[in-house]
């Protein structure tokens, strides 16, 4: 193997290369860096402006450093990145000391999977086009490593055909095997956990609100329903300590014994209900988004006492699962003591005022109904209005919010009201989710962070838990037309990314474009990454009907009958008899013709004699075809050599298959 | 121990191999005489495979469940794939020139079509690596660039008939996932000529008759030029008169006086010592010798007789006979390995 032109080795270096450029989120600038400085030396190595690798001792201490660094900075990078990290860079530690041809080969198969963390981070249509391209990349150098003088685009074309090949097996494979579920928990992304957390400090949203990121795609199967029905709850928060809400304690306990028994809440739901698929976005969490009361049957998901849907592992990629929302149950199934007593605990400190504001207005009113309504009232009353652009509460968030600005978001709403009812003696909670989206021609409905909403729930004892939406009465154009309506007057929608396609909304071609790309990556979504067991069961039953053993072993048997079908129709000339002598081939298959209607050629018969002694027993024509025939095969016979001769078998084939078919028609 | 069982394994396999593969002239590629099997590369492949889906499956994660199934795809497809290749590669053996013991033969592989006009049609692609059966391999030929034959050295021991070891012929096309291979062994006796040894001349004029030495010194050290004759082709080259040719005139032959002055003749029995292989060696040397010096000479052995004559199928003659002697009948071709 020459080392240093190395076509093979060139083309596997500059993948590398591009493979850490698809992944320069997850992967440290210093290893970009190695990357790049490896693929030069590389580079250097095939031009020939260098000619030797470097020394086997420097590349030890190069990688004993890099181990060292990355051993430092990966400890808060968690599991996951700094695996893909120690990849890529032993990745670029192998090319520079690629010597041996097995080094080569490690370094292929480290590139493939390498892609395959990719999808980890990227699962978009356009990264899997870009990862097909790179593993076309990584073969095309593997076909260059086996035939190096090969010119590049008979092998572009003989991967490329071995791609099309493989791609419907893939196919085949992909739907008919079975998709099982999760075997272990794997480590998450620590670093990209997105939307809302499990702490609420009023003010805090406004980030989520700065963000035009999708959050999931929901497809109803009726009608999509009105957007001010469109709660999207996602965690509750039931611990207030006068500043911020966060997820209780004791619900945190119980869920956790919940999820290690196994235990999943199923209340009985009937009546009206919604039918739903949710395809979410990695969100590195596990919460789902469900409209109350959801029931899903989708695998390692479940259902908790605070009407909670969630995985049981983190979503680290797209998930799709699918829900019934059961939209008039009301939420008093739990007579629970755990939700009442929890959510009356108050903070003894800060916010005064309304402590002591709440006191008188509930001697005044101590009927709760009678109570709420004052309350609401209140806000409508009072100047209160919505805004992006809240000051900042410090001290008494409450008592500041509500008596001295009046001006704030969703949580600073909810955060008040819901402090305000369990001053009362009323239990209150928060919700933290989305609200609304932008719905697609009736078919599917696109929820961005910008989306995200904050609201109250509050346990009557005879009704149990109500929403309430404080935000609603002071700013409802927030929940009926969105975020983009309710801070129009003071234009501070997507304030920070200009370029946003979402903020281009009214110019016509770029809403367009908007869409038609929302509606791919929807259709990308639900199909392919959110194909699982659900699906797969559906399409047997598509293909089957009922699903019986014998039906799922018959669907098995007959993929796997087209899969070696094809493999076999892919090299179907090597099956067939050799053909050793075209011409002779061709000149037998006319003679064949003949001889069907009794001309036989006599065995001392040379094909001259032969064609002179025939000619006045068949047609005219049929005559002159044969005369033509062995006028051809007589030259492809005994012509000298082929170089100064054209090749004539095209012209002698299709003068047989005339011949055969005029034959055929002159006899009838 | 364990060489005992490698031995007893490898005769196992030859045995096998003999019925699977006879021997024969010319092989076309076929499912009875091509192996395939997955090369280290392609396992660790496979493995990468499985370790992809195991991922996928945990993550959730379709695409790189659909990576695995595509990997797994194209392992299925090129397993298919290589065969076709490798199936379309036809070999034949060419004409051995005959090699001393000890020294390597040639063996020419033809590849490709027999016919006259199918001058590149070598239809089989990517790198073919020849080898000796279980042995490194000794040439890699590319079917973009190659021309025929592709010689594979062996080397001999003993003199007489040899039948070639099988050679090993692998193909790792397309990306090296599979590796296809074929053990042929072509139906050849190659002859094996004795191990040439210096030594001096012993005629029978020793002996018996009163002609001794000093006539032989004249007969071969003469060199007494008589004429030219135009070259018939056919004739020694070293008898050519190559200063003429160099000077443009056209090819002719030297004349020597006394090229056929007196025949020398070699007997075995004045060689004889208690080694025969030795005294068979050294009468090889001095017929390879004698008939470079144009000298006229027979051989005697045994029974055995090939009458005094010179020239290049004359020094054939002699060597085959002295390649095939043996005291007790004809010698049996072997195979060595």
């Amino acid at each position: 193997m020459k080392r240093t032109a190395n076509t093979a080795h060139l083309i596997l270096s500059i993948n590398l290369l591009l493979l850490t450029l698809t992944l320069f989120e997850p992967i440290m600038f210093w290893v970009s860096i190695l990357v790049l400085v490896s693929v030069l030396i590389r580079i250097a190595l095939f031009l020939e402006w260098h000619k030797h690798l470097p020394k086997t001792s420097t590349i030890n201490l190069l990688a004993l450093l890099s181990a060292l660094v990355l051993a430092y900075t990966g400890w808060h990078l968690g599991l996951l990145l700094s695996m893909v990290n120690l990849l890529v860079m032993s990745g670029a530690l192998k090319l520079m000391m690629m010597r041996k041809v097995r080094d080569f080969l490690i370094l292929a198969l480290v590139q493939i999977f390498i892609i395959g963390c990719g999808f980890i981070f990227n699962q978009g249509i356009f990264y899997a086009l870009i990862y097909v391209s790179q593993l076309f990349i990584i073969l095309l150098s593997l076909s260059f490593h086996v035939s190096p003088s090969g010119a590049i685009h008979k092998q572009s074309k003989r991967i490329g055909l071995l791609m099309l090949q493989a791609f419907p097996i893939a196919v085949l494979l992909f739907l008919v095997l079975p998709q099982i579920g999760p075997l272990w928990k794997m480590p998450g992304n620590n670093g990209a956990k997105t939307g809302i957390s499990d702490t609420i400090t009023p003010g805090d949203f406004a980030q989520l609100s700065m963000s035009d990121d999708l959050v999931f795609r929901a497809a109803f199967e009726s009608d999509i329903p009105d957007k001010q029905a469109l709660y999207w709850r996602t965690l509750v928060y039931e611990a207030f300590d006068g500043k911020s809400w966060s997820v209780s304690r004791h619900r945190a306990r119980e869920k956790e014994r919940m999820e290690a028994g196994n235990y999943n809440y199923s209340p009985g739901l009937y009546g009206a209900s919604l039918q739903y698929d949710v395809i979410m976005e990695p969100s590195h969490q596990n919460w789902l988004y469900t409209l109350d009361i959801p029931r899903s049957d989708t695998e390692q998901t479940w259902f908790s006492h605070d009407y909670q849907l969630q995985s049981r592992i983190l979503v680290t990629s797209k998930f799709k699962y699918s829900v019934r929302s059961f939209t008039e149950m009301p939420l008093n199934f739990t007579p629970y003591y755990t939700d009442t007593n929890i959510n009356l605990m108050l903070p003894q400190r800060y916010n005064p005022e309304t402590q002591s504001w709440v006191a008188a207005l509930r001697a005044r009113y101590p009927d709760d109904q009678a109570f709420i309504e004052v309350v609401e009232a209140f806000f409508v009353r009072e100047k209160f209005s919505y805004t992006l652009k809240p000051r900042a509460m410090l001290l008494n968030p409450v008592d500041e919010f509500l008596f001295q600005y009046q001006a704030g978001f969703c949580s600073h709403y909810a955060s008040a009201y819901a402090y305000i009812m369990r001053l009362a003696g009323i239990p209150a909670r928060l919700v933290g989710g989305y609200q609304g989206g932008e719905a697609r021609e009736n078919n599917y409905i696109s929820v961005y962070q910008y989306d995200a909403h904050a609201w109250v729930e509050i346990y009557l004892p005879d009704r149990g838990w109500i929403r309430k939406d404080p935000t609603a009465l002071v700013s409802p154009e927030r929940i009926s037309l969105g975020l983009e309506s309710a801070v129009a007057h003071e234009n501070s929608f997507l304030e920070d990314s200009p370029m946003s396609l979402a903020k281009l909304k009214s110019i016509a071609i770029f809403n367009r474009l908007r869409l038609l790309m929302a509606d791919v990556d929807f259709f990308w979504s639900s199909w392919v990454l959110g194909f699982d067991q659900q699906r797969q069961f559906t399409l047997f039953k598509m293909l089957a009907g009922k699903l019986t053993t014998g039906r799922v072993v018959a669907i098995s048997l007959a993929t796997l009958t087209l899969i070696c079908a094809l493999l076999l129709l892919f090299n179907y000339r090597v099956w067939l008899p050799k053909i050793e002598n075209r011409h002779l081939h061709l000149y037998n298959q006319a003679l064949k013709t003949l001889s069907r209607h009794g001309l036989n050629r006599l065995p001392q018969e040379g094909p001259d004699s032969f064609q002179s002694r025939i000619h006045g027993r068949i047609s005219e024509q049929c005559a002159e075809d044969f005369r033509h025939i062995t006028k051809l095969f007589i030259f492809h016979e005994y012509a000298p050599s082929s170089e100064t001769n054209p090749d004539r078998l095209p012209e002698l084939k299709i003068a047989v298959n005339s011949f055969k078919r005029r034959y055929r028609f002159s006899i009838k | 121990m364990m060489l005992k069982l490698g031995s007893w394994w490898n005769r196992r396999l030859e045995r096998w191999l003999n019925n699977r593969i006879p021997d024969d002239r010319r092989f076309q590629m076929n499912m009875s005489n091509v192996f395939i099997f997955p090369s280290k590369f392609g396992i660790a492949f496979c493995l990468l495979c499985g370790l992809l889906f195991i991922l996928g499956t945990n993550y959730r994660n379709n695409l790189m469940l659909l990576l695995a199934y595509f990997l797994l795809a194209i392992f299925l497809v090129t397993l298919l794939n290589s065969y076709a290749n490798f199936a379309r590669l036809k070999v034949q053996l060419g004409k051995v020139k005959p090699a001393y013991a000890g020294s390597e033969c040639a063996l020419p592989l033809w590849l490709g079509e027999n016919d006259k006009k199918a001058i590149a049609a070598l239809n089989c692609h990517g790198r073919l690596h020849f080898r000796l059966w279980q042995q490194p391999v000794q040439r890699s030929i590319e079917s973009e660039q190659y021309s025929n034959p592709v010689v594979i050295l062996v080397e001999t021991r003993r003199r007489g008939y040899f039948i070639p070891p099988r050679i090993t012929i692998e193909s790792y096309y397309p990306i090296g996932l599979f590796r296809c291979w074929t053990h042929l062994r072509f139906k050849a006796q190659i002859l094996v000529y004795p191990n040439p040894i210096p030594c001096d001349l012993r005629t029978e004029s020793l002996t018996t008759t009163d002609e001794d030495g000093a006539q032989l010194s004249t007969s071969i050290g003469n060199t007494d030029f008589d004429s030219l004759k135009p070259y018939t082709p056919g004739e020694s080259l070293n008898r050519v008169a190559w200063k003429l040719v160099a000077k443009g005139q056209e090819m002719m032959t030297k004349q020597f006086a006394d090229a056929n002055h007196a025949a020398i003749w070699l007997d075995l029995k004045n060689y004889l010592t208690d080694d025969l292989e030795l005294a068979i060696s050294q009468l090889t040397w001095l017929a390879i010798d004698l008939s470079q010096r144009q000298a006229c000479f027979g051989l005697r052995l045994g029974q055995t007789e090939v009458t005094p004559d010179t020239g290049n199928s004359h020094l054939e003659t002699c060597l085959e006979k002295l390649s095939l002697y043996s005291p007790n009948g004809q010698a049996k071709a072997e195979y060595q390995p």
